[in-house]
């Protein structure tokens, strides 16, 4: 990471709303994507009230641009938990039910899906299908791109913590997708799957 | 990493993989993973107008030095219109055209996403941002309706005048707006302890505080769409599908576009609770101030039994107002039902 994030992040701390949206679509999509495993379909809905607070609160932030991604995935979390509680939807404690997801039984057609188009929606989904402290810990190191001492302050936990849960968390989806590899290549991706990029997690940072 | 048993990944594989330092495109494991990682869609970003709002409306103002601020907007207005024009000959649909009326009446942001000098565009993620093609589609997704933070009543007239001429069936409800709704609720909620059910929210926004907290900046974008502070919490309402209006006498008083694009993306059961509760003086207005299409839409999308009650509360004078184009369209069960003057002054 260079020093231009924390240039615009400097930037939009002065008030200049095009910095504030070079923050915004990076992190925005990050952002959603690790909401779409906590909040499901509301992650839309979420994602736009964590921006929300986040312009309310900009002002009392302090902190480089890796401060600022932990500040934010935070705030985008406890609105995601915020909103699982008032739906009522299941203890605050678990927050990745298998029922909101697809299905765990379904796992294996993901991952055949997956690994056919390597969709981003698809390989969200496959993640969010890890328990709930593996796919958080794999979205928030990969997806995110928090390292693990940032990731384990979202979660409250210790860096160590994360890095063995995401370690497990890919070796458990590197399992479930070996079958597929040598299975049935014609499983046929699904609707909201969409042209893989060909980019790779460095290009974008 | 062979294909085989890639699943015995070392711990300073996986750290490799979660830094994003992928292996071969043939991994599966790291297809997912990039995958995962790829650059933003264009859907991801679809809230973006309504949030740089927001941050506009927070944080615009004294921070930057007026003359040069002055200069600096000239820069943009002109980069905007360049900008808008090309766009508005490329678009097809009115919608379209009305967004970026409205944009270039009102705002002062959109042409960032377009503007070469646009900061650390180098870090961005490559995909939406920076040429002005792609600043087509977020531009009409989330604009129609938008007018920016800081803006006066004029540019809020003008837009929505603007956009007025558009089709109403568009259905791009703001994505944001209804975040802003629930965000004014969730503030009502705190100050005077209401609870997060429906009835609690219907509470929300009938209350005595909503109006005073309505005036922090961040609902600023809020006002703009609605035009004014009253037609609010019919309006929150309505995007949040409650079933009934705190005050269900202003709903006319919403810019009719906006009503209509409300009215069309309700279910039909909360449509019918809410027409039907309607006083008829409102129900009148808000049947005449709909685009003809967004009417035609309500209509048929309502029960016969509905439909028949509704029109009956209009007074004749209404019922000649509405287009014939859409009243023909009426079973011939409602049409029946309704005065032989209405009907003769139709030509039905």
């Amino acid at each position: 990471m260079l020093a231009e994030p924390d240039a615009a992040l400097r930037a939009a701390l002065r008030g200049n709303s095009d910095a504030f949206r070079v923050l915004y679509r990076d992190m925005q999509p990050r952002l959603l994507r690790y909401l779409r495993a906590l909040a499901g379909d509301d992650a839309e809905d979420v994602a736009s009230e964590t921006w929300l607070q986040v312009t309310r609160d900009l002002g009392s932030f302090t902190g480089d641009y890796d401060a600022f991604r932990g500040w934010i995935t935070t705030i985008a979390r406890h609105r995601a938990l915020d909103h699982l509680r008032s739906q009522k939807r299941r203890p605050p404690s678990i927050p990745v039910p298998a029922d909101d997801l697809a299905s765990r039984s379904a796992a294996d057609d993901t991952a055949a899906s997956a690994i056919e188009a390597v969709g981003t929606d698809a390989a969200i989904r496959l993640i969010a299908e890890l328990p709930t402290d593996q796919a958080e810990a794999v979205l928030l190191r990969a997806v995110v791109g928090l390292d693990a001492k940032t990731a384990g302050k979202v979660l409250g936990k210790r860096a160590g913590a994360i890095r063995s849960a995401a370690h497990r968390g890919l070796r458990t989806l590197a399992k479930r997708l070996e079958p597929a590899a040598v299975d049935d290549e014609r499983h046929v991706a699904s609707e909201g799957v969409t042209r893989a990029e060909g980019l790779t997690l460095k290009d974008m940072r | 990493m062979s294909t085989r048993h890639s699943w015995k990944i070392s711990r300073n594989a996986a750290k490799r993989l979660l830094d994003g330092h992928t292996g071969p495109d043939s991994d599966p494991l790291t297809r997912v993973l990039t995958a995962a990682a790829a650059p933003a869609r264009d859907r991801e970003l679809a809230g973006e107008q309504m949030v740089v709002a927001a941050f506009e409306a927070n944080h615009l103002g004294p921070v930057v030095t007026p003359q040069k601020e002055h200069k600096s907007m000239l820069a943009k207005l002109l980069t905007v219109k360049v900008l808008f024009t090309s766009l508005a000959a490329c678009a097809t649909g009115g919608v379209a055209l009305a967004a970026s009326t409205g944009a270039l009446t009102g705002s002062t942001s959109p042409h960032a996403m377009a503007s070469p000098s646009q900061p650390a565009a180098s870090w961005t993620q490559p995909a939406p941002s920076g040429s002005p093609s792609s600043a087509a589609p977020s531009a009409s997704a989330s604009n129609p309706l938008r007018v920016p933070g800081g803006s006066t009543g004029t540019q809020a007239t003008s837009t929505a005048s603007a956009s007025a001429s558009a089709s109403p069936t568009a259905q791009s409800l703001p994505q944001g707006a209804t975040a802003l709704c629930k965000a004014l609720i969730g503030d009502v909620a705190t100050s005077t302890g209401v609870t997060s059910s429906q009835s609690g929210e219907l509470q929300a926004l009938s209350s005595s505080r909503l109006p005073g907290l309505l005036k922090r900046p961040e609902f600023s974008s809020l006002i703009s769409i609605t035009r004014s502070a009253t037609t609010v919490p019919d309006y929150c309402a309505l995007l949040l599908d409650l079933p009934q209006l705190p005050q269900p006498s202003d709903l006319a008083q919403l810019p009719s576009t906006v009503l209509g694009q409300l009215l069309t993306a309700l279910p039909a059961s909360t449509l019918s609770q809410v027409l039907t509760s309607l006083p008829s003086s409102t129900l009148s207005q808000v049947m005449t101030a709909l685009p003809a299409s967004a009417l035609s839409q309500v209509l048929t999308s309502l029960p016969t039994a509905t439909v028949t009650q509704l029109l009956n509360e209009l007074p004749t004078s209404t019922l000649t107002q509405l287009p014939s184009s859409v009243l023909s369209q009426l079973p011939q069960s409602v049409l029946s039902q309704l005065p032989t003057s209405a009907l003769s002054q139709l030509g039905l």
